[in-house]
């Protein structure tokens, strides 16, 4: 029976050690989500360099990784740092442009030109939400992390995280119906 | 809408993008970028005088002591000072060129993060300076 595949924490660990092979595993494993989570708040084009980036930064501080939350989350959190680092640099708006390329594939062109056009407004508004909202919002509703997680992870509370998602909710509702 | 429709929306978000990332390619950059630190993290400890600024100073005086030394061998020996005479020549040398010429003074570059830094970054103009200086 073959050995099960090594958990993060082993896989962090043995990074600690020096292991070069276990960082790059790290990366395989969680970059897609990352990628998925830094495109929606408005990565755009640079969305692989960011990913990099983030992934980085994190091994660089990995000892400030407590396991608080999973280490897919805590990336997230310093991809969302790098993000604003990013546009702070450049000074612009964020990229939000969405490409045909972004939108569910559908086999009713009504439905895919709705999905399509709401899915732009909605991009849009979540890379323009304030940056606790944006986390709280994509971090429930993109990746299903429950409001414990997000609050360890994003150094608030469960209530405050609660608070800002719904402030998310109601300001993207209120878009979509516009 | 409700929250949701929001939601199904969101977990669609980016999914394009992510299935488009070469994870490989992306794992080797992260690995060299972390790889690259390390290396630099091991080597020993500089000292005070391993800033830019203080090697260039350094090379800079390295090469008017030399240049000293040079003029006052040729005072000391009743002909034209050494550097009177040559720094006509090596104005007219790349700088490439007068890079080997201050090597074969002696004068040793010092090396600053693995890249060196002293006489190599001083540009043509100011490898002149030095020259102009050395003529006294």
């Amino acid at each position: 029976m073959p050995d099960p595949a090594p958990s993060d924490a082993e896989l962090i660990e043995a990074w600690r050690r020096g292991d070069e092979a276990a960082a790059a595993e790290l990366v395989r494993r969680h970059a897609r989500a990352v990628a998925r989570y830094l495109s929606a708040s408005g990565a755009g084009d640079e969305v692989e360099d960011l990913v990099q980036e983030t992934f980085y930064r994190a091994f660089r501080k990995i000892d400030g990784f407590r396991g608080g939350a999973r280490f897919r989350t805590w990336v997230m959190a310093i991809g969302s740092n790098a993000l604003k680092d990013l546009r702070r640099r450049y000074r612009r708006r964020p990229v939000v442009a969405l490409e045909d390329r972004e939108i569910p594939d559908s086999t009713d062109p009504y439905a895919e030109a709705v999905t399509h056009e709401l899915a732009q407004r909605l991009q849009a508004e979540i890379a323009e939400l304030p940056r606790m909202q944006r986390d709280v919002f994509l971090l429930r509703a993109q990746q299903g992390l429950e409001y414990e997680e997000i609050a360890t992870t994003l150094g608030t509370t469960v209530g405050a995280a609660r608070v800002h998602y719904h402030h998310a909710v109601q300001r993207l509702k209120r878009v979509a119906e516009s | 809408m409700d929250e949701h429709q929001i939601e199904r929306v969101a977990k669609a978000l980016g999914a394009r993008a992510a299935d488009r990332l070469d994870v490989d390619r992306l794992a080797a950059g992260v690995v060299a970028r972390l790889r690259a630190d390390r290396a630099t993290v091991r080597r020993p400890a500089r000292v005070w005088w391993s800033s830019p600024a203080m090697l260039r100073l350094a090379a800079a005086v390295a090469v008017l002591v030399t240049g000293g030394v040079l003029v006052r061998e040729a005072l000391e020996n009743g002909s034209e000072p050494a550097a009177v005479m040559i720094a006509p020549i090596l104005r007219d040398l790349s700088a490439d060129e007068l890079m080997e010429v201050f090597d074969s003074l002696g004068v040793e570059a010092p090396v600053h993060e693995g890249v060196a830094i002293g006489l190599e970054s001083l540009n043509e103009a100011q490898l002149n300076e030095l020259l102009r200086l050395l003529e006294g």
